[in-house]
C-alpha cells in the first residue's frame, strides 16, 4: 500500500497521478476515473488547506462478489471538524471556497467515511468499484 | 476570451473557481469568457460534484467558441 504526503501543492497533483494510475490499472471506466481523481484532489487539498497536511493511502479492495476497487484514505492531524453534518452540506464553507470539495467528493464515489475528532485531526476513507 | 482546457484531465472545485474568477475579472474590462474543449468526462464530473461554472460560457471547441464571441450564436 502507498503512503503519500500530503505537504504542498505538488503533493496534491503527486496524489491526483498515483490515483488516476490506480484507477486505471483497476478497471475503473474514463468517467470514474475522473470521479475517483475528482474526489481525491478535493479531499488531498482539503488535508493540505484544511489539515494542516497530511497523508494519503492508496489500497486495492475487491468485494466479496469479485469486483476490484480502489480505496483511499485521507489523513490529518489538524484542527479537526467541529461539526461532521454541517461541513457535508452543500455550500457551507469554512472560508472563501465554494463548499462544494466535501460533499462533492462525496456525491462522487461509492462509499464515503468521514471521521473527525476535534484537536485530534480528520480521516476520510473513500472506495469506487469497478462496474 | 477563450480559454481551451483540452488537455485538462479534471477540474475540481479549485480549478473551478479560478476559472469563474477569470470570468468576473474579464468581465471588468468587458470582455467574455468562453471555455472550450471540456473533455465529457470533466463535463459529468464537474456536474456531479455541483459545479456551475457561473458567468462563464462553454463551447465543444475553439471555433464554435470563437462564434459566440463574434455573435454568431
Amino acid at each position: 500500500m502507498d503512503e503519500l504526503p500530503i505537504q504542498s501543492g505538488d503533493d496534491v497533483v503527486r496524489v491526483r497521478q498515483q490515483v488516476r494510475g490506480a484507477a486505471a490499472e483497476n478497471g475503473l471506466s474514463l468517467v470514474d476515473q475522473t470521479k475517483l481523481v475528482t474526489a481525491a484532489s478535493e479531499l488531498a487539498r482539503n488535508t493540505l488547506v484544511h489539515g494542516g497536511g497530511g497523508v494519503a493511502r492508496i489500497e486495492v479492495v475487491k468485494s466479496p462478489n469479485g469486483r476490484t476497487g480502489v480505496k483511499l484514505h485521507f489523513t490529518d492531524e489538524g484542527p479537526g471538524i467541529a461539526d461532521v453534518d454541517l461541513a457535508l452540506t452543500d455550500g457551507w464553507t469554512s472560508g472563501t471556497g465554494l463548499g462544494l470539495g466535501l460533499s462533492g467528493a462525496r456525491r462522487l464515489v461509492d462509499e464515503f467515511e468521514l471521521n473527525s475528532k476535534p484537536g485530534k485531526g480528520t480521516s476520510v476513507v473513500v472506495v469506487k468499484w469497478s462496474r | 476570451m477563450i480559454i481551451d482546457i483540452t488537455a485538462v484531465e479534471i477540474v475540481d472545485s479549485f480549478i473551478g473557481r479560478m476559472l469563474t474568477m477569470i470570468g468576473s475579472i474579464s468581465r471588468l474590462f468587458d470582455a467574455e469568457t468562453v471555455i472550450v474543449g471540456m473533455r465529457p468526462a470533466v463535463a459529468i464530473t464537474l456536474t456531479e460534484l455541483g459545479l456551475s461554472l457561473s458567468g462563464v460560457r462553454t463551447a465543444l471547441n475553439a471555433e464554435k467558441g470563437l462564434e459566440i464571441l463574434n455573435g454568431k450564436s
